[in-house]
């Protein structure tokens, strides 16, 4: 394994790899500042650009993306008081408490130091635990994945928001739709109505940029009019002091690392990832504290746990993804996908087949977690920029990316159509209050399952 | 009066799916072309090409069941109803102008389309800094062309002018 890894590191220690990381960590720190954006929609809208370039530039691209999103939404949410993404709603009880105190700086600071080991832990989770895992997994035939993505689907309870009566219809309608196209043993038309188009079925990017992207923008469109997200103030104002302060985070280091593992084993599970850990970890950060009623007041020790925790599922929640071919959330089956039009198919062959590419993104990860350091602590000020972009040109932009990444697939114009539609299908889900996850995650589920029972 | 019409248009969705899962089952044998076909020598329902369909429409049916069954245990508010008149008029126009946009992409050009949709959508929601749109609307479609045509091989569309 250690050769493997060494050579890995050879294959991603050239320019392209690590311009990449870094532009993917740099746009998803931005994407992340901004509220509203989240690395989600980020990946979605971004990740048909690497369908064209090797794997080994486009995927790390989307990884730095992942984790730069992932902290990004720490940012807004200790700045603005909004979180950029659901992973970083704990991180603002006490986040945006510092904030008010003038202290938004070392909190800012302390997110980027507990997300920093969190990451570590979910990374080196990945490189050992996965191919370990796959050991097993090899050893699965079609009735045992059958199984197991079943299983994979009863997890749509976690992501289905408010209401799971509202998650499993949900569910059941993006089954419906992965229905549609060319069925996969008898070659006959599914509920195609005649449209050649939809003989291939519907295509997933359109259908995640319309849903996370077209639906966003809807969502502000109604909010526009104020034309930015923070008035031009002085940063000081709100930021403070910057001053790289370990002792304040080492006297935190046993509440991060109990984070970390926390994320680490929740993110390898599929389904529940980081929307759950960074409760989990802030609750039981809060009752091992020694001052709990300093919670939700503006205690550092309330930012780093949920930084931690979210952070560590980025690595582990791509263990499910890449040993079993089971994306756990909507970012990993956007990997997924992107793995696929890369011609490798996600399960435990892929890690005997193209055993090197996989090691070299394992180093991607790696080298993504320090470029998430490096970028995140550089570029500490210029958040204040990005918040300050006016909300219309910045939305009108996102549209023309959906248009573009959509069309780029297949240059495709009934693709633009796809993902209009489900722009408004996901614009009425918002507003009913109907969580989009589950539709998305068994219209990827469905597809494989279906196949799969045929072969059984 | 706010919590009952969000009662009222969960019903009401809960309906329109009902509806649509029960006219899918049994219509899903016209909505399969080539039904009746199955593999030879095997006489198994599950390979039958309207299996799956039939299978979805009634999970589907039983989740608009269960979801218009249990809208009484519900008592939140949904966003629907607390989004005003204005807001929804906003919306409509914001999807037009998409809809237009994604029409004259395929006939004008991707170039001239992007630049006229960014400065328009930006102008109608309220930021009127002509020339700060301008500039941003002319370097990102032209670096978005550029970035596809030469560095990944992928033609956007071209239509009559660029």
């Amino acid at each position: 394994m250690i050769e493997d890894l060494l050579s890995a590191a050879l294959l991603v220690l050239n320019w392209q790899t690590i311009l990449a990381i870094s532009a993917g960590t740099i746009v998803g720190l931005m994407i992340g500042a901004i509220p509203g954006l989240s690395a989600t929609m980020g990946m979605a809208l971004l990740s048909p650009f690497t369908f064209f370039v090797h794997p080994l530039i486009g995927i790390p691209f989307l990884i730095g993306l992942f984790k730069g999103g992932t902290f990004g939404g720490s940012v807004s949410a200790i700045l603005v008081g909004t979180p950029g993404t659901a992973a970083n709603a704990a991180t603002l009880l006490d986040g945006y408490e510092m904030r008010k105190k003038g202290k938004a700086g070392e909190a800012l600071l302390g997110a980027l130091h507990a997300s920093l080991v969190g990451d570590f832990f979910g990374t080196i989770a990945l490189i050992f635990g996965a191919p370990a895992l796959a050991l097993i997994a090899i050893k699965f035939g079609p009735i045992e994945f059958f199984a197991l993505i079943l299983f994979s689907l009863t997890m749509i309870c976690y992501v289905s928001g408010r209401s799971l009566a509202k998650g499993v219809l949900a569910a059941t309608l993006g089954i419906l739709f992965a229905l549609i196209g060319t069925d996969p043993i008898g070659g006959t038309p599914r509920l195609t109505f005649g449209l050649l188009e939809l003989q291939g079925g519907l295509n997933v990017i359109a259908l995640v940029t319309g849903l996370f992207g077209i639906t966003e923008v809807l969502i502000q469109i109604e909010k526009f009019g104020t034309t930015a997200i923070i008035k031009n103030t002085s940063e000081t104002v709100y930021l403070g002091t910057i001053r790289d302060n370990l002792k304040a985070v080492s006297k935190y280091l046993r509440t991060i690392i109990r984070s970390s593992l926390i994320g680490t084993f929740i993110g390898a599970l599929p389904g529940i990832g980081s929307e759950t850990s960074p409760w989990v970890a802030y609750g039981l950060a809060k009752r091992s504290s020694k001052d709990p009623e300093s919670f939700g007041k503006g205690t550092l020790e309330g930012v780093v746990a949920p930084e931690a925790a979210n952070n560590a599922v980025c690595g582990a929640a791509m263990i499910p993804m890449l040993v079993f071919g089971i994306p756990g959330d909507i970012v990993t089956a956007i990997l997924m996908s992107a793995l696929i039009a890369q011609g490798l198919q996600p399960g435990p062959f892929l890690l005997v087949e193209h055993r090197d590419v996989i090691y070299g993104l394992f180093m991607s990860v790696l080298l993504a977690t320090f470029a998430l350091y490096i970028f995140g602590r550089l570029t500490l000020r210029w958040w204040m920029k990005i918040l300050t972009i006016p909300g219309p040109l910045l939305y009108s932009i996102i549209v023309t990316f959906c248009v573009v990444g959509t069309y780029a697939v297949k240059s495709s114009s009934f693709d633009l159509v796809v993902m209009f539609i489900f722009g408004i299908i996901g614009y009425i889900f918002r507003k009913l209050d109907i969580a989009i996850a589950p539709l998305l995650l068994s219209f990827v589920l469905a597809k494989i399952i279906t196949s799969r029972f045929n072969i059984c | 009066m706010i919590i009952n019409q969000s009662r009222l248009l969960e019903g009401t969705l809960a309906i329109i799916t009902l509806i649509a899962s029960v006219f899918l089952f049994y219509h899903s044998p016209d909505l399969v072309r080539g039904w009746a076909f199955t593999i030879p020598g095997t006489t198994d329902v599950a390979l039958e090409p309207v299996f799956f369909p039939r299978l979805a429409s009634i999970l589907t049916g039983i989740a608009s069941l269960n979801l218009l069954i249990t809208i009484p245990l519900r008592s939140e508010n949904i966003p629907a109803c607390e989004t005003n008149i204005a807001s929804y008029k906003k919306v409509t126009l914001g999807l037009l102008l998409i809809l237009i946009y994604l029409f004259c992409i395929m006939f004008i050009g991707f170039v001239v389309s992007t630049i006229v949709f960014i400065c328009t959508m930006t102008f109608i929601s309220g930021y009127k800094n002509w020339k700060i749109t301008l500039m941003v609307a002319i370097f990102v479609s032209l670096i978005l062309r550029i970035i596809f045509r030469y560095g990944l091989h992928v033609n956007l569309p071209v239509g009559i002018i660029i």
